[in-house]
């Protein structure tokens, strides 16, 4: 009943679960594609906003730079052109012009004049004396000499004091002298630029020269002890120039090795390379905001899913519940029962095919139901008609055997005093008789024997057959039984020729049963077996137990049975055409030894094939009778 | 703001101040409503003038979102000496300010000792030279409570550069200095080289109070001396106006050390320009209140200078300026 249940309930779980499953797998689906499609633009989307923004910062932070050097250096060249007139009036000249390009340009702290051969001759500060006269030979110097060999020359980067970044920007005069205008300049303007170039909140920007070291940095400290950027792989590839130049941007390391979004400028006038850049985890922050928002909508929609499709489900499995309960009443016999099922679909349609099958499949009950009672009633006419032939055969047979007994009775006692006479007189007790009497005597006593053994075995078998038998059930030895048999045989054997042999199995020894009908049984197995094993044949008895019964077979040499006869021999009167030709046996041994087996519920039968000898077995039950 | 609004604010200042100390000693910030906005002190000594770069300085505040009154509370003190602003820097301290603003070495050093202790951050502005008077360990790493901005330091050679190019035939120069102010002897000595080296000769003078000035002037011979430097910093601040009266009677130019003093009768003043300090020093005002310790702020020098001329005065004195220095002067007064 528990396993009917089973059966029944797990059609219905995994529809629900089929449609929940098949619901929930076609909204994540979408989701998903939609979640993932929107999360790839959106990460593409932010890639490029973070690139084109970083760029642009580097390219403006660079442009910023251009712009504040192009007019700076433009203000030199002004004021790198031999004075209009020579001697002292010519020196004034350049010196007011030196002290107005001070005016000017704030961030020019210094300027001086080297003469062809690169001697300082004029140096004008806003706060030191102004030295005149040519004393300093600075011919050597790469201010002089870059100026001389470029027209402008750029020195790397210097901190005045340790703190403020300069540079030296030289400039060739035009026309015959070939002096040279050199300028110290203060670059806190684009240490400022640099500073207030700023990505998001973590993100900065620096300056490297064109040997990758730092010249201006948000952190003083990297730019005043002279840090080199050259290892970063960012800073590298751009100095290099195997990096795509503007508005291209890199993943690349900040100095604790942190991944940054990185993009750079190059700075034209000076060779520096502008970089700026953001750490991945904060440009790419928006992005991961998207993702958790998007799974976070995606779980949403999954729960929804799951809900509305339980509930769709749910309404789409109750028809189908509905026909099942209704086709479980139907097969438990409710004919009388209909499927409500009332949609306007296929569901009801079916349901509608299933009402009228049950309504044609009541009607055949119905059909059935009169046919069945009428051959019922038949049936039970013919079995009391039965019943009542059982009774007069039961009585036929009972006086039949009752019949038999009594004749047996009263065949034996004439019979015994023909047989005691037949002895008495063969044996001279009443005088001698001639050879002739003797063969005649020889003759009656053994027609005698023969029909008390006959009278005899009809007697057992009406007894059987009559119920009158009743086993004697008690443990003996089974070995024992068999060895009395074979000593009973020795001597008819011994006459004849023919060995016998007892091999029964130590383990099987007692059993249970009648010993006395068993002996019986052993003892028309073997005088058989003995009576149709030619000279110089064998008999052997065997034992075994065999799946739990204990098996006894009787083997000879003898001329064995044909197939057809092997049912046959355990009916009464039947012989084998052997026995027929020996003249000797009732026909009645083997009936009576199968009767008596199968009262001790064992079974016998016969194996072997004609003319290979056979070899009678019998079976006793392990369990006491 | 105009001269006059200085004059009114230092005025205000000073009635506050008493308030604000008065509140101070008994227990009271004065003002508790303030307390959600950040407290920035700000104080300076010498109540002749107020720095120009206040001005600039609580301009680009503005800029940078702190207004006073709404997202920062601003207590300004222009203070009489320098025990007054000991006294002030202290009433700072007790009043808990987020953050104090110093004007000049006066107010600078009553800071610095206030806040040993407590460590209060101080913006300073303009010192004469930060690493020498142990404001900083160094520029680029200050290590300390204190940072701020600077500029270039006394330019007394550049001053005698100018009265050389500007007076003709200038061979002597007054030299007034006060041998109890600490701050005369470096630029004394840079003053007689720069002296030597311009073939000047100068005339100098040690005062220490009014008096004293007067006898010099008193007993200068006619011709003894061609102009006028003040070269110690307590003589600037507490006798400029006086040397100014004075020379004025003894027909000498005055070299001032700002252009305020020009616009009152020197002839020149040539120095570090106040406004850009005062921009550059609310930047270190804003990142301090933003959390970023001073120590970490390099200090900042600016370059840029101001030379200002009095047209007026040279005329009174008989003086033709070359016409290269007119186009050269920042501010004219005509």
């Amino acid at each position: 009943m528990e396993q009917s249940s089973a059966i029944r309930a797990r059609p219905r779980r995994r529809l629900i679960r089929k449609y929940v499953a098949l619901v929930a797998a076609l909204v994540v689906a979408a989701l998903l594609t939609s979640g993932l499609t929107e999360l790839y633009f959106s990460y593409q989307d932010n890639k490029e906003a973070l690139f084109r923004i970083q760029s642009e910062k580097a390219f403006s932070a660079a442009a910023t730079i251009d712009q504040f050097l192009e007019p700076l250096v433009r203000e030199i060249e002004d004021v790198a052109r031999p004075p209009m007139e020579s001697g002292t009036r010519g020196r004034d000249e350049r010196e007011l012009n030196y002290l107005r390009l001070l005016q000017r340009a704030t961030e020019v702290i210094q300027v001086s004049y080297l003469d062809a051969s690169g001697r300082e001759c004029l140096r004008v500060s806003p706060d030191e004396l102004t030295i005149r006269g040519c004393r300093r030979d600075l011919s050597t110097q790469p201010r002089f000499r870059g100026a001389r060999a470029k027209d402008t020359y750029y020195g790397p980067v210097y901190f005045r004091r340790d703190s403020q970044p300069h540079m030296t920007i030289s400039v060739a005069e035009s026309g015959s002298g070939r002096g040279v205008v050199a300028a110290e300049v203060d670059l806190r303007y684009v240490d400022t630029v640099i500073s207030q170039t700023r990505v998001g909140t973590a993100g900065y920007a620096y300056a490297v020269d064109s040997r990758g070291r730092l010249v201006a940095h948000p952190n003083t400290n990297l730019v005043l002890t002279r840090t080199s950027l050259a290892s970063l792989p960012q800073v590298a590839a751009a100095l290099e120039g195997t990096a795509p130049e503007a508005r291209s941007v890199t993943i690349g390391r900040d100095l604790d090795g942190r991944e940054v979004l990185s993009a750079f400028q190059t700075v034209d006038l000076l060779d520096w390379r502008i970089f700026v850049e953001e750490p991945l985890s904060e440009a790419f922050a928006p992005l991961n905001s998207t993702i958790k928002r998007t799974a976070l909508l995606l779980i949403l929609f999954l729960a929804l899913a799951v809900g509305t499709s339980v509930v769709l489900g749910r309404r789409m499995a109750k028809p189908i519940e509905t026909m099942q309960a209704a086709a479980e009443r139907i097969g438990a016999g409710a004919l009388d029962q209909r499927i409500d099922v009332s949609s306007n679909d296929e569901l009801g349609a079916l349901a509608g095919e299933f009402n009228r099958m049950v309504e044609r499949l009541q009607e055949s009950h119905v059909d059935l139901e009169q046919k069945v009672d009428a051959r019922t009633r038949a049936l039970a006419t013919a079995l009391s008609e039965l019943d009542e032939k059982s009774r007069e055969l039961e009585s036929a047979s009972r006086h039949k055997s009752e019949f038999l007994a009594n004749m047996s009775h009263e065949l034996r006692t004439p019979l015994n005093a023909i047989i005691g006479f037949s002895q008495v007189l063969r044996e001279r007790m009443f005088g001698d008789v001639n050879a002739k009497q003797e063969e005649y005597l020889d003759d009656i006593l053994s027609s005698g024997q023969h029909l008390l053994a006959l009278i005899n075995d009809i007697l057992d078998l009406s007894k059987v057959e009559a119920g009158q038998v009743e086993l004697d059930v008690a443990p003996f030895s089974l070995r024992e039984a068999l060895e009395s048999g074979v000593v009973m045989v020795r001597e008819r054997a011994t006459q004849d020729g023919v060995h016998v042999e007892l091999a029964a199995d130590p383990e099987v020894d007692v059993v249970t049963g009648d010993e006395r009908r068993i002996r019986q049984v052993v003892f028309n197995l073997l005088s058989n077996a003995v009576k149709f094993t030619p000279t110089g044949g064998a008999v052997g008895v065997r034992t075994a137990r065999v799946n739990g019964e204990v098996r006894v077979s009787v083997s000879d040499t003898g001329p064995g049975i044909a197939s057809e006869d092997r049912e046959r021999i355990f009916e009464e009167f039947q012989q084998t055409k052997a026995g027929i030709e020996q003249r000797e046996g009732t026909g009645l041994g083997l009936a009576l030894s199968k009767r008596l087996v199968e009262l001790h519920g064992g079974r016998i039968w016969v194996e072997g094939d004609e003319g290979h000898g056979s070899t009678f077995v019998f079976t006793l039950p392990a369990s006491p009778v | 703001m105009n001269t006059g609004a200085h004059t009114r604010m230092a005025l205000v200042a000073s009635a506050v101040l008493a308030a604000g100390s008065l509140a101070a000693c008994s227990g009271s910030d004065g003002d508790s409503s303030a307390e959600a906005v950040p407290h920035v002190g700000l104080m300076h000594v010498g109540k002749d003038h107020v720095p120009s770069s206040l001005d600039s300085l609580t301009a680009r505040l503005e800029e940078l979102g702190w207004v006073d009154g709404e997202s920062i509370k601003l207590t300004w003190r222009n203070l009489e000496d320098k025990a007054a602003a000991e006294t002030q820097a202290d009433v700072f301290v007790r009043q808990g300010v987020d953050l104090i603003v110093a004007f000049e070495d006066g107010s600078i050093r009553a800071a610095q000792a206030a806040t040993a202790e407590t460590q209060t951050p101080v913006v300073f502005l303009h010192p004469q030279d930060p690493v020498r008077a142990e404001l900083v360990e160094s520029l680029a790493s200050p290590q300390s409570n204190l940072t701020g901005v600077f500029g270039p330091r006394d330019l007394v050679s550049k001053h005698l550069e100018r009265y050389a190019v500007m007076v003709p035939g200038i061979d002597r120069v007054l030299t007034l200095v006060n041998p109890e102010d600490d701050g005369t002897t470096a630029p004394l000595e840079e003053t007689r080289v720069a002296a030597k080296r311009l073939g000047i000769e100068l005339a100098i003078r040690e005062v220490s109070n009014a008096s004293d000035i007067q006898q010099v002037f008193r007993s200068l011979r006619p011709g003894e001396v061609d102009a006028v430097i003040i070269l110690s910093p307590s003589l600037r601040l507490y006798f400029t106006a006086l040397t100014l009266r004075l020379a004025a009677r003894a027909k000498l130019p005055v070299q001032a050390h700002r252009k305020e003093w020009v616009e009152k009768g020197a002839l020149f003043s040539y120095g570090m320009a106040l406004k850009p300090l005062g921009t550059a020093g609310a930047r270190f005002v804003d990142s301090i209140l933003d959390g970023t310790p001073p120590s970490e702020l390099a200090v900042e020098e600016l370059p840029e200078v101001e030379f200002a001329l009095n047209l007026a005065a040279a005329r009174r004195l008989g003086i033709k300026i070359p016409q290269e220095m007119i186009i050269l002067a920042d501010i004219v007064y005509r």
